[in-house]
């Protein structure tokens, strides 16, 4: 629900970068965003495209690498991915947070942010 | 008594990366000292383990890009009243008496520097001027124009002496490059909302955030709370709203400062939205401050704010799903308050099971039942914040 603000946070990141460098454009930007995130793709793919325009990746590509969430259970130890509820009333996929192994509350360990991992530039 | 030349030398003599940060406001005539300086310096060049940056009003938005660039040493450049001579140039530790700064930008630097120093572990020194004039649009008064002349030469000059000499490989005119990063969006938030943690701390203030959808009663329990607990503490509230100020003139009416912060497009409260409400408060004639957050049960869940306290606030009218529909939101909050509980028969909605819920998911949660309309349970609410 906040892919505005993520878009608006992986364009500012990569202008910031591309202007450090001194380089006369971006061609691709290349993210990672988390299973658990709470992110729809497709928006902020959509957001991306309209915060490009007039800007240094005007003609940049959004490259989109999704991460598996992981989680650890500290009352069985269970550690590994975890059952997402992908209802369509909503439009990104809500996890259960609960262990498939005993049903406990489980902890987060990998899968719930977004990275800017690369950016391929012009000199 | 050293030169500059000499104090800056020695200060860098450990140094193999450096960062130079340009602080202030160029549209308040000497303020924007710092930010001339980094500007020189990128005319004059500077080697490539030295980074420039013109972060203006707003460093703490360029931690990620300094700690990616390892600096062993990070030079602030800003003005700051110090009562000498317009345009006198003073190095500074941050440890020391700083003098007052007199820049728009309202994290003070020296817990930046404080902050830095732990946590990409570099040195920090500031470099500061004394202004003239900081009028809006004044532009730089005549003798700080030569204090900026005077710290970019003195820099560069210690920069060619000390970090120097390093070859650069430059990238043919034309040529594709891959530029690898590690920035973190949630991170990002997460270190702003500890260098405001950090700066209630300062003050004595506590922070409570309130959380919840659309119409669950979080302005109704901010009203309640306020009126049972002014006596006791100096209350300030902090409204987060996409365009309205309805909420905040609610509050207002109980005599507590409030600031709106109106988001716009966003769909939450993030830290440096409140990094800025703070700064127009008075921190020091406060205790106690209330964050609402715009209405909604998703985003906020990744944006802490630097509160000591989280309320989550859900209503029986929103029907029997709010608790499971929404964990990460119950697993980082610290008081779960169940509102309008007077309903929740003609609703159909079964309130011990919303309290399982929520307990299911987090097991360390409060939970409290209220009617906010009527302030029932209220009580129970500040009991459970230790307020």
């Amino acid at each position: 629900m906040h892919e505005f603000s993520a878009a608006q946070w992986i364009v500012d990141t990569a202008l910031r970068e591309a202007s450090r460098l001194g380089v006369r454009e971006v061609r691709e930007v290349h993210v990672v965003i988390g299973e658990l995130s709470l992110l729809n793709v497709e928006q902020v793919r959509f957001w991306f495209d309209v915060l490009k325009e007039g800007s240094m990746l005007q003609s940049s590509k959004l490259v989109v690498e999704r991460r598996e969430g992981r989680v650890r259970c500290p009352y069985c130890g269970y550690e590994g991915p975890i059952e997402v509820v992908d209802d369509p009333a909503y439009h990104i996929a809500f996890p259960t947070l609960t262990c498939p192994s005993c049903g406990m509350p489980v902890k987060i360990v990998e899968g719930r942010d977004c990275l800017v991992k690369q950016i391929v530039v012009v000199k | 008594m050293m030169t500059l030349i000499e104090e800056l030398s020695e200060w860098l003599s450990d140094a193999e990366r450096l960062t130079i940060v340009g602080v202030g406001n160029v549209m308040r005539g000497d303020d924007g000292f710092g930010v001339e300086v980094v500007r020189r310096l990128k005319e004059l060049g500077v080697p490539p383990n030295v980074q420039l940056i013109e972060a203006g009003q707003v460093p703490e938005s360029f931690l990620g890009v300094m700690r990616r660039f390892k600096p062993t040493h990070i030079l602030f450049v800003d003005a700051a009243i110090q009562g000498l001579d317009p345009g006198e140039l003073r190095l500074l530790d941050p440890r020391d008496e700083l003098g007052m700064s007199i820049s728009t930008h309202k994290i003070p630097l020296r817990l930046l520097c404080e902050y830095v120093e732990q946590t990409i572990g570099s040195k920090t020194a500031i470099l500061a001027a004394q202004p003239k004039q900081v009028g809006l649009g004044e532009g730089l008064s005549e003798p700080v124009r030569r204090g900026v002349e005077e710290a970019a030469g003195v820099i560069h000059k210690a920069l060619k002496e000390k970090l120097g000499g390093m070859s650069v490989v430059e990238a043919e005119e034309g040529e594709m490059l891959d530029v690898e990063l590690e920035e973190s969006f949630l991170k990002r938030n997460m270190e702003l909302a500890e260098m405001n943690r950090r700066m209630l701390r300062e003050h004595g203030v506590k922070a409570v955030d309130i959380l919840g959808s659309i119409g669950s009663g979080k302005t109704s329990l901010v009203a309640c709370m306020v009126e049972l607990l002014k006596d006791r503490y100096r209350i300030g509230y902090i409204a987060g709203d996409l365009t309205t100020t309805i909420d905040a003139d609610r509050i207002a009416r109980h005599g507590v400062p409030v600031v709106q912060v109106n988001t716009g497009k966003e769909c939450h409260l993030d830290a440096s939205l409140v990094a800025k409400a703070l700064a127009k408060m008075n921190l020091d004639e406060l205790d106690l401050i209330f964050i609402e957050n715009v209405g909604n049960l998703i985003c906020p869940a990744e944006f802490p704010l630097g509160s000591d306290r989280r309320i989550v606030v859900v209503s029986v009218t929103e029907g029997p799903y709010m608790v499971v529909k929404h964990p990460y939101i119950f697993m980082e909050a610290d008081v779960a308050v169940i509102n309008k509980v007077d309903l929740a028969e003609a609703m159909g909605v079964d309130v011990d099971a919303l309290e399982r819920d929520a307990l299911r998911i987090n097991p360390k949660i409060k939970v409290v039942r209220t009617n906010c309309r009527k302030c029932e349970g209220v009580e129970g609410v500040i009991e459970a914040l230790g307020l």
